[in-house]
């Protein structure tokens, strides 16, 4: 490893007064040197190297030491003992705008910060105009900064220092900022400088930016390394010493260690940690405003060996909660959540959540195994990421890296009805959040979610007990879930072929690649199809009618679209479309043997642009009359 | 085996101690301080035109009012010392005074300005790095421009009214060098201070003001002879001490060359070369002992 920064030994001390002093004293203690306040160690004995190339993350809590590490590292400040050695020139970037003159042009200010870092003149007029396309400001870069919003001065300043061309750029907490374009954009300028040869060290709160970004992260405690290696271990030894300076109470069965920290609780078993962050934790939602159970104020009611009672209470809302935890056996853990009485009224739903290690690679429903959505680092999918609600009694995590089991969420003790959600590959940190949703219905007094670990024999097992088809069934014909699409069984033989019964675009090339979910109702099915990568959702109402299935299709509108590009189609498999009445038929493709539904509403084909929910048509699958 | 192993692990510890102390040794040699400073040159530049494009942006008169401030001021003190309060000078007021308001213009302003402004730019000072002796030097920059043009208007009133031109006129750049630096050196001490001890600012702004009498701005150092007996006897050591003054000498310096068309008295120069360079010194060390550290202060 090619090192280019090496930090040995570093001390730094600030001496801290008690009381300020007379001001006309200081200058005399200054020169007799008998300056003794309480001394407090903003860095002690931190030693660490970073080689050439690498994107080094440091963490910390507030006050470990983090920014005074980086003013040392950049040369604002100097340490009382140590040395910090750095190869190259260093940019260091504590703050935003800083050096930005607001009297000044957005230009002249670009040149003003060049020299501010250590370009010559004729270095910043070769970079000039790639800052200003990078920061997009455009032509207001000849007015005067001091009338810019704030978002185009931070899209500048951000443009000016990542331009300087640095062997080592320093950052503190200035990722990420601007909207979710300039942040991407941001990132990849990252990712550039490294992949040149730079090496770039970044200091964050973000627990996901360090996690996604780092190629090793160093957590900082008190002013002293507690540990140095990859962005999970870092990541993880936060969170130890988070939860070690404020754990509420903990409750244990065999190898089974819950620990309540005042944002969730943590399963442990066998010294192994499976959930991190706010763990398992309770969301209560209200104009589309979030109430964290990690903001609520806790208190322990009643605790046993294996068995605790918690009331949660966020008083400024005049909001209760109590939470009942038994751990039934080593594997399952049984937890009550009790709501207050204010509580239904003022809220619209909750969600229960539970954020799993990020050693987790892939989900188990009942039918299938998924993966876990990478979404930050492929760019943001937010509609893709919200259209995943899945209607799911429970959950399962499986595909772990290491030994530990899987974590599964069974709610299937409650009556209500709700979607479950996965979010994320590292919204917070690299792990993933299983979220269950349940509206606030007043007559339901508690919910209850089973927490078990499985190993996989388990799982499998506990899987087939609960598999069951998405689709109906009537008289000989039954439309299911077969092969990740809808397809058609006429005694139990399959008369359909790829991709099935399924919606289509003209301006998509491919129809059906879905993601299936079930949304429980009485009757009948309701399945909701996703594509990640078409802008809307089919949601398929399924219902067994006399002697055949009754279909009606609505759709989720993403984006604006031409609404007159859209048809239904159902592919038959070779001859059998003869035995086979779709209804509401117009067209018969011979030549790919499908049945075409073209919704010819007047009011649909002017829908040029158009986004939201609609429905798109609606019919009755029976078996053709051999007759006819 | 064990106590073998503690004592390689001392061993390597105060191996790494030497190399460490080396290395903090080698890193801060005065010539790496000075490289630095002017390395960053261009930032003294950018920054001073930055004040000055600041201060006069938004202003009708622009920079005209660079020029009609001590315009201003010499028409006021003109008008008391030459009608009210009787000063006998050998050549026309106006212009006696003018050759010493501006080089005194140049420093008591940059001083007067410059004494907060590293803790004014404590922003910038918090938050990147660059040598702290750039703020004071740019400052000193952004006030020698504002110096060097009204001296040039200046230079030729002086030059035709009273036919003082003579080769000697070569020497000038001497006394400018000279201010500069003096000017350099005690406004980087002034940002020393009041960074530690915010009272400076307002001690130099006393300072300014004693400073202005006690410096032969309206009248020419001769003129203190002329009070021996009409001041009380106590009074008069305070008043030979004038003649120390560097700024006394300085501003006399300019008087020489540019009125008298005289060369300036070589005894009285020395000793203010001697004395700039012992501030300019002094000023460097202590920038150098307390620079790396000022960001705690601020």
């Amino acid at each position: 490893m090619n090192t280019v920064i090496r930090v040995q030994n570093l001390t730094k001390t600030y001496s801290v007064f008690a009381k300020r002093r007379l001001l006309a004293a200081q200058p005399l203690l200054l020169l007799t040197r008998n300056v003794k306040g309480h001394l407090l160690y903003a860095l002690q004995d931190v030693s660490f190297e970073v080689g050439k190339g690498e994107i080094f993350g440091i963490i910390g809590h507030n006050g470990s030491g983090k920014s005074t590490l980086l003013k040392i590292m950049s040369g604002i400040t100097r340490a009382d003992k140590g040395c910090v050695q750095i190869t190259g020139r260093v940019t260091s970037l504590l703050e935003l705008g800083v050096g930005f003159e607001p009297e000044l042009t957005g230009r002249e200010n670009i040149y003003l910060y060049g020299a501010l870092v250590g370009l010559s003149k004729h270095q910043i007029r070769e970079k000039e105009q790639s800052i200003i396309r990078f920061s997009g400001i455009g032509d207001f870069i000849d007015t005067q900064v001091k009338t810019y919003s704030s978002g185009m001065l931070i899209r500048l300043a951000y443009a000016a220092a990542i331009h300087t061309d640095p062997d080592v750029l320093l950052l503190d907490e200035v990722l990420g900022v601007g909207d979710h374009e300039f942040q991407h954009k941001s990132f990849q300028s990252i990712q550039k400088l490294v992949e040149r040869g730079s090496t770039v060290v970044i200091v964050s709160h973000g627990l996901s930016l360090i996690g996604n970004f780092c190629s090793r992260v160093m957590c900082l405690n008190q002013g002293r390394v507690a540990g140095i290696g990859s962005a999970e271990q870092a990541v993880q030894t936060y969170m130890d010493i988070i939860s070690s300076r404020e754990k509420l109470c903990e409750i244990r069965q065999g190898s089974l260690v819950i620990k309540f920290l005042p944002t969730g609780f943590h399963l442990e078993q066998s010294g192994t940690v499976y959930t991190i962050a706010r763990g398992l934790s309770v969301n209560l939602r209200k104009w589309e405003a979030d109430f964290l159970s990690s903001e609520a104020v806790w208190t322990v009611k009643d605790l046993k060996d294996d068995e605790v009672t918690l009331h949660l209470c966020w008083g400024h809302w005049n909001l209760e909660q109590t939470w009942h935890i038994r751990i039934i056996d080593e594997n399952t853990v049984e937890w009550i959540i009790r709501n207050g009485a204010n509580l239904h009224q003022n809220v619209d739903n909750l969600e229960i959540e539970a954020m799993v290690s990020g050693v987790y690679e892939s989900f188990m429903l009942p039918e299938e195994v998924r993966e876990f959505p990478k979404t930050v680092n492929r760019g943001f999918n937010m509609e893709y990421l919200l259209a995943q609600q899945q209607p799911r009694r429970f959950l399962g995590v499986t595909n772990a890296r290491d030994e530990r089991r899987s974590v599964v969420l069974d709610f299937s003790r409650n009556s209500s009805t709700g979607s479950c959600m996965v979010i994320t590959g590292g919204n917070l940190m690299p792990g993933h959040i299983i979220q269950r949703r349940f509206p606030a219905v007043p007559e339901q007094e508690d919910l209850c979610a089973e927490i078990r670990l499985m190993n996989q024999k388990e799982l499998n097992r506990y899987y087939k007990e609960n598999k069951k088809i998405l689709g109906v069934q009537s008289g000989n014909l039954t439309l299911k879930i077969d092969n990740d699409c809808l397809q058609l069984f006429l005694d139990d033989q399959v008369i359909t072929r790829y991709p099935g019964l399924h919606v289509a675009n003209r301006s998509y090339s491919k129809a059906a690649e879905y993601d299936w979910e079930d949304i429980e109702c009485d009757n009948g099915s309701h399945l909701r199809a996703t594509a990640c990568h078409v802008p809307f959702v089919a949601v398929w109402k399924l219902q067994p009618c006399d002697k055949g299935i009754e279909w009606s299709v609505e759709l989720e509108i993403l984006e604006t679209m031409n609404m007159a590009n859209f048809y239904i189609c159902l592919s038959l498999d070779t001859e059998s479309h003869k035995s086979i009445d779709f209804g509401v038929l117009k067209t018969r493709d011979e030549k790919t043997r499908s049945l075409i539904y073209v919704p010819e509403t007047s009011a649909l084909n002017e829908l040029k642009e158009y986004s939201g929910r609609i429905h798109l048509g609606s019919g009755c699958i029976r078996g053709a009359d051999p007759d006819e | 085996m064990k106590d073998q192993f503690i004592v390689k692990e001392h061993f390597d510890t105060i191996e790494k101690w030497i190399r460490i102390s080396e290395e903090m040794k080698k890193s801060e040699s005065i010539w790496t301080d000075l490289k630095g400073i002017f390395q960053k040159r261009d930032l003294v530049y950018s920054l001073a035109v930055k004040d000055f494009k600041v201060r006069y942006r938004n202003a009708t008169l622009g920079f005209l009012w660079m020029l009609l401030n001590p315009v201003l001021q010499m028409l006021v003190l003109s008008l008391v010392f030459s009608f009210i309060v009787r000063i006998p000078v050998d050549v026309p007021f106006p212009i006696f005074l003018l050759c010493g308001l501006l080089p005194w213009n140049f420093m008591s302003m940059t001083l007067g300005v410059g004494a907060s402004s590293l803790v004014n730019e404590r922003n910038l000072v918090k938050k990147v790095y660059f040598p702290r002796e750039i703020i004071p030097m740019a400052v000193t920059l952004g006030h020698f421009i504002n110096f060097l043009i009204a001296l040039i208007l200046f230079m030729p009133v002086p030059l035709f009214l009273l036919k003082s031109w003579s080769w000697n006129l070569f020497l000038l750049p001497y006394p400018i060098l000279l201010l500069v630096v003096f000017t350099v050196s005690i406004t980087s001490l002034a940002t020393i201070g009041d960074s530690f001890f915010r009272d400076t600012r307002f001690i130099v702004e006393a300072l300014i003001m004693i400073w202005f009498y006690a410096t032969p701005i309206f009248y020419p150092l001769s003129f203190l002879f002329t009070l021996e007996g009409v001041v009380p006897f106590w009074a008069m050591p305070f008043i030979q001490l004038i003649r120390f003054n560097p700024m006394a000498v300085i501003i006399t310096m300019f008087r020489d060359i540019l009125l008298y068309g005289q060369s300036p008295n070589l005894f009285e120069s020395v000793y203010v070369t001697v004395f700039t360079l012992i501030l300019a010194i002094v000023s460097f060390l202590l920038y150098r002992r307390y620079g790396p550290v000022i960001a705690d202060h601020m």
